[in-house]
């Protein structure tokens, strides 16, 4: 316990006339617990605040005299709609109004941020297990950190890896989308779009649903 | 063993001089610890597991909040004051000296360009946040979108400098309606600017695996 040296504190009883001094035993164990207080807290601080980015690529849109690029193979697709109150609607493969012989017509599963990841995963099973495996020999320094990159963008670029489309209504979230990326990156789907036009036979099936919500 | 007693009034440890140096630890982070900019508003941006650092220099960042105002923001000086002198051709409005300053310590600008010369009479971050606050943004209509006049001119000032294109980034909200800031991408990939790869800028997030 640090002391400041004692003034008069042994002069109390003597002569009457000398001053008598207080005694100044300050015990200076607050004071110290206060700087280091305020030291944790500068220390935190200034390091707490981690803007970091997300690195978009969107395609650029091709010159309106172009010839339309080939319709895309639908058959391995999720189409995923976002919503408000963070809730997604989803359907496989392509949108059918009336039943043709790859199936009946489309209706909308309903799902949200804590269910979607697991979905996704279930239905890029092959794709994820690829993945882990070679996280597993990442892991086991059998590769390089480059090899590994490389590799990932192989198996997330084959043509039987699920594709996404990621369509907005006019009720979702900026954040929606952000965690939707973040979903992609997670379930190992590399091609996926982004869109925030539906078509007008998916609106009319989205605003049913919505409405039972 | 020693027969003489300790006197107790004598310190155990003498912690004088570890005080004295968390007092200086304490002096060291506080004046190295620089405030943040004033936000000239406010944007809680989503987080997301992405680690790309932000750049701090030739960075663009268009800004959109909760109620979908776009502001515009750029990180260098001599940039910032390009862009205002050539902006300001539009309206016919020179800016003076101490009016360039004002813009280059401003932050995000979210006003229409007719706007400009009122904004930058105003003295302080707080006026200026308040007159941001009751008008409507940079405007991003079909017929006047100003925010492709604030692009494009960025992009031509910088790229005559430098040779390359700037660092572009998009800061949103996270409860921003996703359409607007679609239509903020869809700035970015309309023709004459064409911009196809940009940052979203986001919190760090724990891993949610």
């Amino acid at each position: 316990m640090a002391q400041v040296p004692e003034g008069g504190g042994d002069s109390g009883g003597k002569g009457k006339r000398r001053a008598k001094k207080a005694n100044t035993h300050i015990d200076m164990t607050p004071m110290v617990d206060l700087a280091f207080l305020l030291l944790t807290f500068f220390i935190l601080t200034t390091t707490m605040y981690k803007p970091s980015s997300l690195q978009m690529t969107y395609p650029v849109p091709p010159p309106p005299d172009a010839p339309p690029p080939p319709p895309t193979q639908l058959s391995n697709a999720i189409t995923l709609i976002l919503t408000k109150n963070d809730q997604i609607f989803y359907y496989l493969g392509e949108f059918r109004e009336q039943p043709t012989e790859k199936g009946p017509p489309t209706t909308l599963q309903q799902t949200d941020f804590s269910k979607v990841q697991k979905l996704l995963v279930d239905q890029n099973k092959a794709t994820v297990a690829q993945l882990n495996d070679l996280a597993r020999q990442f892991n086991e320094k059998k590769l390089t950190e480059d090899e590994y990159n490389a590799k990932r963008r192989e198996i997330k670029g084959t043509k039987e890896n699920l594709k996404a489309i990621i369509k907005t209504d006019k009720e979702a979230k900026y954040r929606n989308m952000i965690d939707m990326v973040d979903e992609m990156d997670i379930s190992g789907i590399g091609s996926y779009g982004v869109l925030d036009t539906l078509k007008a036979a998916e609106q009319v099936l989205l605003d049913i649903e919505k409405a039972k919500l | 063993m020693s027969k003489i007693k300790m006197p107790k009034s004598s310190p155990n440890l003498d912690m004088t001089p570890m005080v004295d140096l968390a007092f200086l630890l304490v002096t060291f982070f506080m004046l190295t610890a620089q405030f943040r900019p004033e936000e000239a508003v406010a944007v809680d941006t989503p987080s997301s597991m992405s680690q790309s650092p932000i750049p701090m220099t030739n960075m663009m960042t268009i800004v959109v909040d909760t109620t979908g105002k776009v502001f515009w923001d750029f990180t260098d000086k001599g940039v910032r004051i390009a862009v205002l002198e050539e902006i300001g051709k539009r309206v016919n409005y020179v800016p003076s000296e101490e009016e360039k300053i004002k813009f280059v310590n401003a932050g995000p600008i979210g006003v229409s360009i007719q706007d400009l010369k009122a904004l930058l009479s105003l003295e302080t971050g707080g006026e200026r946040k308040e007159f941001m606050a009751q008008h409507d943004g940079i405007p991003m209509d079909s017929t006047n979108n100003q925010l492709r006049d604030w692009i494009m001119i960025t992009r031509n000032i910088f790229y005559n400098d430098a040779g390359q294109n700037p660092v572009v980034a998009l800061k949103a909200d996270g409860n921003t309606n996703y359409s607007r800031v679609a239509e903020v991408i869809r700035t970015f990939q309309s023709p004459g600017i064409q911009i196809s790869k940009f940052k979203m800028i986001t919190d760090l997030e724990a891993s949610r695996m």
